[in-house]
């Protein structure tokens, strides 16, 4: 079976005042995948998304996603970020944020219309949240929160999704309607490229593993991937074993 | 005379020294908070201080350069290096090697006293001092009149509403860019959104209104009227839209306040006015949503509330089983809950009036209606349950 590179990471190097972070990684992310970052901490795993997506300075590396880059196909690729990234004070609801999915759609100046509010609104719909649509976003909970910027990731309608971290302090309830998101949008057709930390949930929730730590380890296949000594490899080994699944 | 009279319009036929001097801080108040509500959002307001004192150094540059202080080249030279300013510091900070904050204490003392020495040294006959500078010159403003479409009217007056129109035009327009990029810089630059560009916009109408509204009111009263309102209304506000419109009625507030209290106590006008928006901002922190006042109102409203949930959440639980006319009953209510029989009837009718439970009459039960039904799974979420 040929799979197809939807990602394509070449030499990616990536520093923080001078120390480097990256080093020279190569990555291939599979189209249709649900894809799993791991790491210990310290790794990069969210510079290496930031990295790819253009928010953060490379010192060197290409990216090309769908053969283009980021600036040709930014329509088509959702980033939800560490929840804890923005300022969750400010004067909006939930409503509001899950609109701003359909901004890109927009371009500048023009103001959302009738149908993008709709589409705002069966987002939240979808994440469950439609009680909460005219909520301040200081109300919500942790896991609200993550559904919110989720939604705001399905208004948009991407293509490809870059997670960091969505299942981090969020309950379980969240967690599985996060879960069945990915699922259902791989359904779809769609890739997913999350950062993961929970061992024990890797090989449930995703197909695809890339393991990192500072260099890329490994990746491919989870069943592939997934092993012992690749985890010892990335210093992650400790405490955990494969057999323990 | 009346032939005169058709053609000039004075804004002195209408309105008294007073009330011109009023209308002028009112309509640079407004330019400066609606800037501000977006400086608070970026925690930019430190800027303001900034901008506010090193633009007398541009104000000082361009003096050199035009010899006029009434020259409208003034203004735009000292816009210009608010921008700089700005621009500088950014620079500075992004060596890594001061912090943001450090890198604003490094740089406007030295452009504002570098404009000090340059005033005393090469400038003294000019009429520029320093408690102009710090608290500006409002009871100047309705004698530095000038003439625009036949209407005579005070200069700060028509500067700051020029000022006001080009603010909000620009929040009008980019409103959706402002506010996805104060919430979120890293999915707005993503989304197409170049966040540097709406920074830089948002930096150089600050530095301009800060030049025009300098020379009115002084360097202090400016980052007032920047900072204040706004962070009042972002207290208690939950749009963007609103917070906009409440920081402008503190402006407005605050001004006409301050103003007639430093008429009554016969003391500095923007003094009076930097005060008032500090103790209406004070207020805020102590009565808005989060404030210690409303703490205590809410903790007592949500006292009572959370019984209400409690109440709900007991019948939701046995309304589906077996013993729901065990449990339902009046009796067993009260029991369970232990409360008191007529806190009990209490709290029941106050939900049968919110429309959340009904009273079944045949099997002498209370069980929830479709609302409370929605109500029940609703608590269910926020509680984690």
């Amino acid at each position: 079976m040929s799979e197809n590179i939807i990602v394509k990471v070449e030499d990616l190097t990536m520093a923080y005042h001078d120390k480097p972070v990256l080093w020279d990684n190569d990555v291939n992310i599979v189209e249709n995948s649900r894809t799993a970052i791991i790491g210990p901490n310290g790794a990069g795993k969210s510079t290496l998304l930031k990295g790819i997506l253009g928010l953060q300075k490379t010192l060197s590396g290409t990216v090309e996603i769908m053969g283009k880059s980021v600036k040709q196909v930014y329509k088509k690729i959702a980033y939800i970020p560490q929840s804890n990234s923005v300022n969750w004070d400010f004067p909006t609801t939930a409503l509001d944020v899950v609109l701003m999915g359909r901004y890109v759609h927009l371009g500048w100046i023009k103001r959302p219309k009738k149908k993008d509010i709709e589409i705002a609104r069966n987002a939240l719909h979808k994440m469950g949240m439609q009680d909460y649509a005219k909520r301040q976003i200081s109300q919500l909970s942790g896991g609200q929160k993550q559904r919110v910027f989720i939604a705001r990731a399905i208004a948009q309608n991407a293509e490809i999704y870059f997670m960091d971290e969505p299942l981090a302090g969020v309950d379980k309830n969240t967690e599985k309607v996060i879960i069945d998101f990915l699922k259902d949008s791989q359904k779809q057709g769609k890739t997913s490229i999350v950062i993961h930390h929970d061992l024990n949930t890797l090989a449930d929730y995703f197909d695809h593993l890339v393991i990192l730590n500072k260099r890329i380890i490994a990746q491919g296949k989870m069943s592939e991937t997934l092993t012992q000594a690749n985890l010892d490899a990335a210093d992650m080994g400790g405490g955990f074993t494969i057999a323990a699944m | 005379m009346i032939y005169q009279n058709l053609l000039l319009t004075k804004i002195s036929d209408f309105l008294n020294y007073n009330q011109q001097m009023l209308l002028t801080l009112i309509v640079t108040g407004i330019a400066c908070s609606i800037l501000g509500c977006f400086l608070v959002l970026n925690k930019l307001s430190m800027l303001t201080d900034a901008l506010s004192h090193s633009i007398l150094l541009g104000i000082v540059l361009a003096y050199f350069v035009t010899k006029d202080l009434n020259s409208p080249l003034l203004l735009i030279g000292a816009g210009i290096f608010g921008v700089f300013t700005v621009y500088a510091i950014g620079l500075l900070s992004k060596t890594r090697l001061v912090k943001n904050d450090d890198a604003v204490g490094i740089i406007f003392p030295l452009f504002f006293s570098l404009a000090v020495i340059l005033i005393s040294t090469f400038a003294r006959n000019v009429h520029l001092d320093t408690d102009i500078v710090l608290m500006g010159q409002v009871i100047m403003i309705p004698l530095n009149n000038m003439t625009v479409f036949g209407v005579e009217l005070p200069k700060a007056l028509f500067y700051m509403l020029i000022i006001l129109l080009i603010n909000l035009i620009f929040v009008a327009v980019f409103f959706k860019e402002l506010k996805v990029s104060s919430f979120d810089p890293e999915f707005a630059t993503l989304a197409g959104f170049s966040s540097g560009l709406l920074f830089y916009g948002l930096m150089t109408l600050t530095s301009f209104t800060a030049v025009a509204a300098f020379d009115a009111v002084g360097a202090i009263l400016v980052i007032a009227l920047f900072v204040g309102p706004a962070a009042s209304a972002y207290m208690l506000t939950k749009s963007l839209k609103k917070m906009l419109l409440v920081s402008i009625i503190f402006s407005m507030l605050n001004s006409t306040l301050g103003f007639y209290l430093a008429i009554v106590l016969n003391v500095s006008i923007s003094g009076m006015i930097a005060v008032i928006t500090g103790m209406t901002t004070f207020m805020t922190v102590l009565l808005n949503r989060q404030g210690i006042i409303t703490a205590i109102y809410l903790r007592h409203k949500n006292r009572k509330e959370f019984r209400l949930d409690l109440l709900i959440m007991h019948l939701g639980n046995h309304e589906d089983q077996e013993d729901a006319e065990f449990e339902l009953g009046f009796a067993t209510i009260k029991d369970h809950l232990s409360w008191e029989r007529e806190t009990t009837e209490r709290r029941l009718n106050r939900l049968i009036d919110q429309g959340f439970v009904q009273r079944n009459h045949e099997k002498k039960i209370f069980c929830l209606t479709e609302k409370g039904r929605l109500r029940y799974d609703m608590i269910k979420v926020d509680y984690g349950m």
